[in-house]
């Protein structure tokens, strides 16, 4: 099945693209279309002990699989709010 | 309201929008891009947001307020993305409560829960560069 992965912050900006495609076998997980997108982009292969996952506008698991039709989010621990971001300043 | 939003935030726009007349008392907290960090001069802050899911998750925090105070009456926060100049608000939470103290606790909350979950992302921009805020084991080095 093709599943849709969307990027975000760095990794946006790493590999130039904020959607991609990828083509992973039917009952993949989410941690198999990372894998594919990694191979595909290698540049974020290095990212991944911290990457978070979301399908919909939910966190999930990468051992979840993923359904025909649903998109995943790849992206780096959050940042928001001000700057006093703990062990940062 | 839960929003993110590329417009400027407004402070009193928040309050007022939780202001009802159960309410003794109105907290509002504004996180702002500030001039420095970690010893370099920051000229300018971006944001980014999954945006659906940052409003979701923002509306999730509120739940979670409503449920541990339930003398808080209103909820509302905003997180700006785009390029922020030093001194623009970057998020605003405004709670109000029937008294201080829980509309003080909850905010306090609210700030903490929304840095922890959700997906925003902040790049600091100096003059000759430019860093995603995060992990610094994650991060290129800074230029």
């Amino acid at each position: 099945m093709r599943v849709a992965v969307c990027l975000f912050a760095r990794y946006r900006e790493a590999t130039g693209r904020d959607r991609v495609e990828v083509e992973v076998p039917d009952g993949a997980t989410v941690e198999d279309v990372w894998r594919a997108v990694s191979a595909a982009h290698p540049v974020l292969a290095r990212y991944r002990p911290h990457t978070l996952f979301a399908v919909g506008n939910e966190y999930v698991n990468p051992e979840r699989s993923v359904q025909p039709g649903e998109e995943v989010a790849c992206f780096p621990p959050v940042s928001g709010g001000a700057l006093d971001v703990p062990g940062h300043d | 309201m839960y929003r993110v939003t590329t417009e400027r935030l407004s402070a009193d726009a928040l309050a007022d929008a939780v202001t009802v007349p159960e309410a003794g008392a109105v907290a509002v907290f504004l996180g702002v891009a500030r001039n420095n960090n970690a010893g370099r001069r920051v000229v300018a802050l971006e944001y980014e947001a999954h945006v659906p899911m940052a409003e979701a998750k923002m509306k999730e925090i509120g739940e979670a307020v409503y449920r541990r105070w339930p003398d808080v009456k209103q909820v509302a926060m905003t997180h700006r993305i785009g390029r922020l100049a030093i001194g623009e608000a970057s998020v605003v939470i405004a709670v109000s409560a029937a008294h201080r103290q829980q509309a003080f606790e909850a905010c306090h909350f609210a700030i903490d829960r929304l840095k922890e979950t959700v997906p925003i992302w902040k790049r600091e921009i100096f003059d000759d560069g430019a860093v995603w805020v995060g992990l610094q084991g994650e991060s290129p080095p800074a230029r």
